[in-house]
């Protein structure tokens, strides 16, 4: 018998074991099951940081964006901006989480990093909460509301930035909604949620003709003085490609001014699809950055799986191509900066509690283009402003440069684009604006942009 | 020899340790209940002690460890319920005392519990009488219908009933064990009905608290100490073979029939579909251990309230928010000495139906951990019983410590341990 009761010890001291080494796993069980996004959040996390005064979130200015009252039992979060920069500053609410700046940068506005890590260190040991650190934004309130104003209404985005150093001066998506009241807008038809300005994944349409142009005129400079006829369509393997017009014999800087799509198509088709896809991805085209919002990095089909009609629909940015607000704003910006990127950024530093300012440099990020190229197109972008089809978007005295698109989309009317900078001749904002839905990117887009362009300069 | 040094020593040990814990509740917040907590630690400390110098002058031969293990869990439970609600703090602490006085009255009038061997059949009865009791009187307390209410307190027969079942599972098995053995020569033939009848018995007992009672946990604790048992005595597999085919049929008939199983078995399954109603308990345990990460929040500093019933069936996740995965695997540390203390009895008693006898109530007190451990972690269903000397309860608290008692009495037959 006393075998029989050996073996039974074991089993059940082993039973006991494997609950130790499961007890061990149960954190990346936690882990994994949270990263699924079906875990409710853990309200331990919630009263923890109720206790600590989360940092106050500004602007470029120091206007309060984001702070934190005292209440019964912790602090509250306050958002004096309220909807205007709901997609950026985000929220921090205990039964929905937390988004955007709240949620990127938690661990400063915590005070669990940057500032002094030995105080760090002793509050959590010793229990005290800590006090958070104020984090600054490269936005400007006052544009960032003027910019939410100007696009209340209607579905679409705006995005204004200093295309010298990739400071994101405004950025607005529509609808939006109340950080005070997040629980109203969650799953809402219209996805007031979604920050459509970074998130948002839009066919470029002829704004992508900077793009195809800047590649034409590094690549193939000797084609831009040849003229094509343009018959209104084209006909490339089986595939019939549609002009918005019969544009009849244009030179490069016509067609790009009038925005001809049969040109447009032909010299993607002359460049080839390696160097298509090499240039696009020169302005970023499905390139990854850090950003603290999440990002739609944008999409643009592998050059050896790019069949002709894709190619020729591509170079007109129709195609698979298709990219965000803030990646339509860095091309104009590419223009208006010499052809190079710099590095898009929101946070322009944070401050601990001893009033230590930290500070971001700006960072080039690619070089899109040559600035001989550059300054070309700048040229030719005025002229769509001046004669063109972004008439819309001229303003007295300020001399803009610009681009329109009207991207053909599967889901009713055309989305409306206009992307430029201004002034031209020392570009200090570039901007794009998208409105889904809304028809000709130059009778719609383009006026709109005019205002922002015209606010942001004042 | 018959000194008790060791066993002092570490009750020594375990005083200090539950005076620390008590000691940081009362620097969280001075105050009486900090302070009682406090005194909790040295009125179990006098109370084991008193207990190890009795036994000494009775020149008792007890084990030396069972009785320091058991401060260390009780203490343990003292502590966390003072931390978790004075109120019941206090309550256990009575039942700790309570306990002590039924160790003393067991250790002295149960030494000769060989004399119940005859009485086994009523020893059978009076358990199924036990059972039947909460199902016509009984009251409904967490899902489970298996407490009488008898004014002052709330009275589980089925902790007791536990302590019955190895008693006459000990007592008919060391009787009918060449009987159940002689069946060896005929493998492939089913037992006659003296053997299965037993087993059909136990397996309908089982099944009666799992339907009636609702209690899933107790039910699986009596299946499968009965199994343990059979199989300690025999060594026949076929035995725990139909055992276990058995009880998986009664399980799937229970989960298509009975509700409030199919219930626990959808909330294991996947209780993060129902995060704020059914699946919250068991996922605020999980958050809960998962907060404590490796050292734990601190006594005092963690946030068990957001568990349900953590005094009770979670009160092992509330020690692993507070002392970690450390602290969690310590105190799994102290079940298997536990454990390891009371096979060791079983294997040096005096004669088989003693060893059988230790075995049993050993191996009840490691299903118990296991299931109830299983339970608030996910890697089992949960079932709602008692951590053994942790949980809050006075039932679970003096069966445990009658069956702590047996094994002491058990062992004092011993020729050496």
């Amino acid at each position: 018998m006393k075998d029989n009761v050996r073996r039974l010890a074991y089993l059940i001291l082993a039973g006991l074991a494997v609950i130790c080494i499961y007890l061990a796993l149960i954190p990346f069980y936690i882990k994994h099951v949270a990263s699924s996004g079906t875990a409710p959040a853990d309200p331990r996390i919630a009263v923890r940081e109720n206790q600590i005064k989360r940092g106050d979130i500004v602007d470029r200015q120091g206007t309060v964006l984001a702070r934190s009252v005292p209440v019964e039992g912790g602090y509250a979060r306050e958002y004096p901006l309220g909807s205007a920069a709901a997609h950026i500053v985000g929220y921090n609410s205990n039964k929905y989480g937390t988004a955007g700046i709240e949620k990127s940068m938690a661990n400063i506005l915590l005070g669990l990093e940057g500032g002094n890590e030995l105080n760090n260190l002793r509050n959590r040991i010793l229990g005290h909460p800590g006090i958070g650190n104020d984090v600054t934004l490269t936005i400007d309130a006052e544009l960032q509301q003027y910019v939410t104003g100007l696009l209340a209404g209607k579905k679409g985005a705006v995005v204004v930035l200093n295309p010298a150093t990739g400071e994101v001066l405004a950025m607005a998506s529509y609808p939006n909604y109340e950080p005070s009241q997040v629980a109203d807008y969650m799953n809402h038809p219209d996805s007031p949620m979604l920050n459509r300005a970074v998130q948002g994944a839009y066919p470029p349409g002829s704004v992508f003709k900077i793009v195809t142009a800047a590649a034409l005129l590094t690549n193939l400079p000797e084609l831009a003085g040849d003229t094509i006829n343009c018959t209104g369509q084209l006909e490339i393997s089986g595939f019939t490609l549609h002009d918005n017009a019969v544009h009849g014999s244009v030179d490069f800087k016509k067609a790009f001014a009038q925005s001809c799509n049969v040109a447009f198509a032909r010299y993607g088709l002359a460049l080839g699809t390696q160097q298509f896809t090499r240039e696009a991805q020169a302005f970023g085209i499905g390139k990854e950055f850090e950003f603290p919002l999440p990002i739609y990095s944008g999409n643009i089909t592998q050059a050896d799986k790019m069949d002709g009609p894709n190619l020729a629909s591509s170079a007109i940015g129709q195609g698979e191509i298709l990219i965000s607000p803030l990646q339509a704003a860095l091309l104009a910006a590419a223009v208006a900066n010499d052809g190079v990127i710099m590095k898009p950024y929101l946070v322009s530093g944070y401050t601990d509690v001893n009033k230590v300012p930290s500070h971001k440099q700006p960072e080039q990020w690619l070089k899109a283009m040559d600035p001989v190229v550059a300054n070309a197109l700048s040229e030719f972008m005025i002229d769509v402003v001046k004669q063109g089809t972004g008439k819309a978007a001229a303003l007295p005295d300020i001399t803009v440069a610009g681009k329109t698109g009207s991207a053909e989309n599967p889901h009713g009317r055309s989305h409306a684009w206009f992307v430029g900078f201004a002034p031209a001749e020392e570009p200090r904002v570039a901007v794009a604006v998208l409105l889904e839905n809304a028809g000709s990117g130059g009778a719609v887009a383009a006026p709109l942009a005019r205002e922002v362009i015209r606010h942001a300069l004042d | 020899m018959h000194g008790r040094g060791i066993e002092r020593k570490l009750l020594a040990v375990a005083f200090l340790y539950t005076l620390t814990g008590g000691l940081i509740l009362y620097l969280n917040e001075p105050g009486p209940d900090g302070l009682w907590a406090m005194a909790a630690s040295l009125i179990m400390f006098v109370g084991f002690m008193l207990l190890s110098m009795l036994w000494q002058s009775r020149k008792a031969n007890f084990d030396m460890y069972i009785t320091p293990l058991i401060s260390f869990l009780a203490g343990t439970g003292v502590v966390f319920l003072f931390r978790l609600n004075p109120g019941y703090g206090y309550r256990q602490l009575s039942w700790v005392v309570i306990g002590l006085v039924t160790l003393f009255l067991t250790t002295t009038f149960l030494r000769r519990y060989r004399d119940l061997a005859d009485y086994k059949y009523l020893v059978a009865l009076a358990g199924i009488l036990a059972l039947l009791l909460p199902i016509f009187f009984g009251i409904e307390l967490g899902g489970a219908k298996s407490w009488l209410d008898l004014g002052l307190f709330h009275f589980q027969p089925s902790e007791f009933v536990k302590l019955l079942l190895v008693f006459f599972l000990g007592s008919y098995l060391m009787e009918s064990r060449m009987l159940l053995q002689a069946g060896e020569q005929r493998v492939y033939f089913l037992p006659g009905v003296q053997q299965w009848g037993p087993l059909l018995g136990m397996w309908l007992t089982a099944l009666m608290v799992l339907v009636f009672q609702k209690d899933l946990g107790t039910a699986l604790i009596y299946f499968g100490t009965f199994l343990a048992m059979v199989y300690m005595a025999t060594a026949r597999w076929l035995y725990i073979l139909l055992g276990t085919l058995m009880f998986l049929a009664g399980a799937v008939a229970a989960y298509m029939v009975v509700s409030h199983v199919h219930t626990r078995v959808a909330i294991w399954l996947n209780p993060w579909s129902t995060a704020q109603s059914s699946g919250y308990q068991i996922i605020q345990s999980l958050y809960a251990i998962n907060d404590g990460g490796i050292w734990g929040a601190g006594l005092g500093a963690g946030f068990p309230g957001f568990i349900p019933a953590v005094h009770t069936d979670f009160i092992f996740a509330a020690i692993c928010e507070e002392t970690g995965l450390l602290g969690g695997i310590g105190v799994m540390i102290l079940f298997m000495l536990l454990v390891y203390r009371g096979f060791k009895i079983a294997l040096v008693a005096r004669d088989e139906y003693a060893g059988l006898m230790a075995a049993g109530f050993t191996a009840i007190l490691g299903l118990q951990v296991f299931i109830i451990i299983a339970g608030v972690t996910k890697l089992l269903p949960m079932t709602g019983i008692t951590l053994p000397f942790i949980s809050y309860g006075g039932s679970s608290m003096v069966a445990n410590f009658i069956l702590a008692g047996m094994l002491l009495n058990i062992s004092g037959e011993a020729n050496k341990l």
